[in-house]
């Protein structure tokens, strides 16, 4: 054994000579009521990444970042922040920055001293702590601002005070809760590029924490998918809109959100049968291997066209029963008679997989879809029409465990 | 050409009734804000009166004011002692109060451990006891440590008394503070106590203030323990009035001037903490 890999297995946050930004190892969390908000949670951070966790509400994210802060210690596992393990140690040890829900300022103190507060505590000389104000100030646009009380701020000016405090100390990582869910739409999406573009600028390693999907998939250099207190894929934003390791991801990534049904693999794992209809599949999407049976189909709403061209050549016939205008493009809302999926495997909470579903007789059941159509289509409610889509864009999932079927999507512990 | 006559001035039915409202609203609070001050007045006019004067069968409601007795009561009297005595015992056990207070209230607020609703009600519950029932077993306990007539005596019972009351007041204030901010400073690199001090006291402060105006008027008015744990030279202000109730006579002029210097510091110190006092009480009433 080489001195080399000696050390990289004692030391945590050592993978391919690099180390790692941020490294959650096999950490568990119980709440002393019992419940469990992560379980063997294992992700690894590069250094200067910017990653996002998502999911829904009590999904695990939050507390998941609140342990990485020493705000929570974890009932198992190590964390470690570039290479150190911080497992033990409290916030106060760690030297990271967080960006709190409600921002947290100190309402008694001026914006100046709320910029000051965390230098004055490394106790830093004053001029040292005027000049580090007064750069922050000046990059976050609060210079006229700094005698001002935080109460009377405007929301967005208050998000800036909390990101300077942040920024003001040069950290090994930032961590953010949610902090554009107080704002207006507007000022979200605004916020939203300043923050990329401060990370593209500084560089540091940065864990953000959202239930907004929108903010994960334009935000993350990788987003984090939670459920459960499960990691269920973790991956570029692209990744997980085209190849998702789940249906819960499928189905949780992208708005409106996938399509899903129950259709049948025949024999030959060529041919599906969705709602009837025969569809022959291209290499690209056969589960080779896969016995022939139920499996759940997912059609991305954006993956319909009006018109049949190369690339859309298997037709549906359906009847529009709501048409909703977005302006250049129609949301065009159908029944497919096709059985629905699981319940259990696309929503927040975890539970066992119904059986019924699968058992049920397809051919009574129906699937509401949505089509996301160019505004030139001539369709109309209650008039029979046809929708194309493309094979290639077609994905494919166990029937029972929800687990893609697709060799080309990244397969992760999963424990569906 | 346009001509414009002037519109009559209508009154609206609903305009009347409001008017109405307000005015008895008015006569009310004018009618119970009298019946609170007339006692007052009734002192205050008693200490300006002289001696014969005071002793009218038909007490005039007017008079010129005559400041005699209240030199009387610090030149024939040691009313002046008793003053400070006060003074003292009032901002010890007070202060005694916050410290210790703040200390037992903070962790009951922050600290998660096992029994904590039942600790926190237990401490109210000696609150509970009437101050009459522990009056002979104290004094057994302060005779035995030799404290009685001493002013400590008074420092610790008043301590003892108002401890509770504070512990469930602060621990209140301390809860109704979010946590992120705390958390907020822990991130920051300060440590518990750091925070505890340059974060959660300041942002308490109406909450502390409203408790320690509440401790000091209650020792300062204190009188059943001042009576009989303190001796002729440790006699607080509220003991020092009964010196002028003789076997002979009642001074009441002499009565009613000490009576305006006890209230007048209190009176002095809600008006200055007026502001914190209502907003220290009803925090966490109001979000």
């Amino acid at each position: 054994m080489t001195a080399y890999s000696s050390i990289k297995d004692v030391t945590p946050g050592v993978s391919d000579g690099k180390v790692a930004g941020i490294e959650f190892a096999a950490v568990n969390m119980t709440f002393a009521d019992g419940t469990t908000a992560l379980k063997s949670l294992d992700l690894t951070i590069e250094e200067g990444e910017f990653v996002v966790f998502v999911g829904p509400s009590g999904c695990g994210k939050s507390t998941a970042l609140r342990i990485l802060a020493g705000l929570e210690q974890a009932t198992g596992g190590t964390v470690a922040i570039k290479g150190r393990d911080v497992t033990d140690l409290g916030p106060q040890q760690r030297d990271i920055a967080m960006v709190f829900q409600s921002y947290a300022l100190y309402p008694h103190k001026s914006v100046y001293e709320n910029l000051a507060y965390p230098l004055r505590i490394r106790g830093l000389d004053k001029g040292t702590i005027e000049t580090a104000v007064a750069g922050v100030a000046d990059l976050l646009g609060l210079t006229a601002l700094l005698k001002r009380k935080p109460g009377a701020l405007s929301g967005g000016q208050r998000q800036r005070v909390a990101m300077g405090r942040a920024l003001v100390r040069n950290p090994e990582a930032f961590l953010m809760d949610e902090p554009l869910s107080n704002l207006d739409a507007a000022l979200r999406v605004e916020m939203r590029g300043e923050i990329k573009r401060l990370h593209r600028r500084l560089g540091v390693t940065t864990v953000y924490v959202t239930h907004d999907q929108v903010e994960a998939m334009t935000m993350g250099d990788r987003v984090a998918v939670l459920r459960g207190g499960e990691l269920q894929q973790f991956d570029a934003p692209q990744r997980l809109y085209e190849q998702p390791a789940n249906m819960f991801v499928a189905s949780f990534i992208g708005s409106p959100a996938i399509n899903l049904a129950m259709a049948a693999i025949g024999a030959e794992s060529s041919v599906m049968t969705l709602a009837g209809t025969e569809i022959g599949l291209p290499p690209s999407r056969r589960p080779e291997g896969h016995p022939a049976g139920p499996v759940m189909v997912g059609i991305r709403p954006e993956a319909f066209s009006y018109r049949r061209d190369l690339e859309h050549d298997v037709s549906l016939t359906i009847t529009p029963d709501l048409i909703e205008s977005l302006g250049a493009e129609l949301l065009v809302h159908f029944a497919l008679p096709a059985a629905p999926v699981p319940v259990a495997l696309t929503s927040s909470a975890k539970s066992a997989v119904s059986p019924i579903a699968l058992s049920g007789n397809a051919a009574e059941m129906s699937t509401r879809f949505i089509a996301k159509l160019d505004a030139r289509c001539a369709y109309a409610v209650g008039k029979p029409a046809t929708v194309w889509f493309s094979t290639d864009h077609l994905m494919l999932f166990e029937a029972a465990t929800g687990r893609t079927i697709l060799a080309s999507a990244p397969m992760i512990k999963l424990s569906v | 050409m346009i001509s414009a006559t002037p519109a009559m001035p209508r009154r609206s039915p609903l305009r009347t009734r409001a008017r109405i409202l307000t005015a008895t609203r008015a006569g009310a609070a004018l009618i119970v804000s009298l019946l609170f001050f007339a006692p007052i007045y009734w002192m205050i006019l008693t200490a300006l009166k002289s001696g014969n004067e005071a002793f009218k069968a038909t007490p005039s409601l007017i008079v010129w004011p005559d400041f005699e007795n209240f030199a009387l009561v610090f030149t024939q009297s040691n009313f002046g002692l008793a003053l400070s005595t006060s003074l003292f015992v009032s901002v010890t056990s007070t202060v005694l109060c916050l410290v210790l207070g703040a200390s037992i209230a903070y962790p009951l607020a922050r600290v998660k451990m096992r029994g904590q609703k039942h600790i926190a009600f237990w401490i109210l519950s000696l609150r509970i006891i009437p101050p009459i029932a522990v009056i002979i077993p104290l004094f057994l306990l302060l005779r035995s440590v030799g404290l009685t007539g001493s002013i400590w005596s008074l420092v610790i019972v008043y301590t003892y008394m108002n401890l509770p009351l504070t512990v469930w007041l602060l621990r209140g204030f301390f809860a109704d503070l979010p946590t992120e901010i705390e958390e907020a400073s822990f991130v920051d690199g300060a440590g518990r106590l750091r925070t505890f001090i340059g974060i959660t006291l300041p942002l308490t402060a109406p909450g502390l203030i409203a408790t320690a105006l509440l401790c000091f008027i209650f020792a300062w008015n204190e009188f059943l323990f001042a009576n009989i744990l303190t001796g002729a030279a440790t006699r607080t202000a509220p003991v020092g009035l009964t010196e002028y109730v003789t076997p002979v006579s009642v001074e009441w002029n002499k009565i009613m001037a000490a009576g305006t210097l006890v209230v007048l510091p209190v009176w002095i110190g809600a008006l200055a903490a007026q502001r914190y006092l209502v907003r220290g009480l009803t925090l966490g009433a109001v979000k």
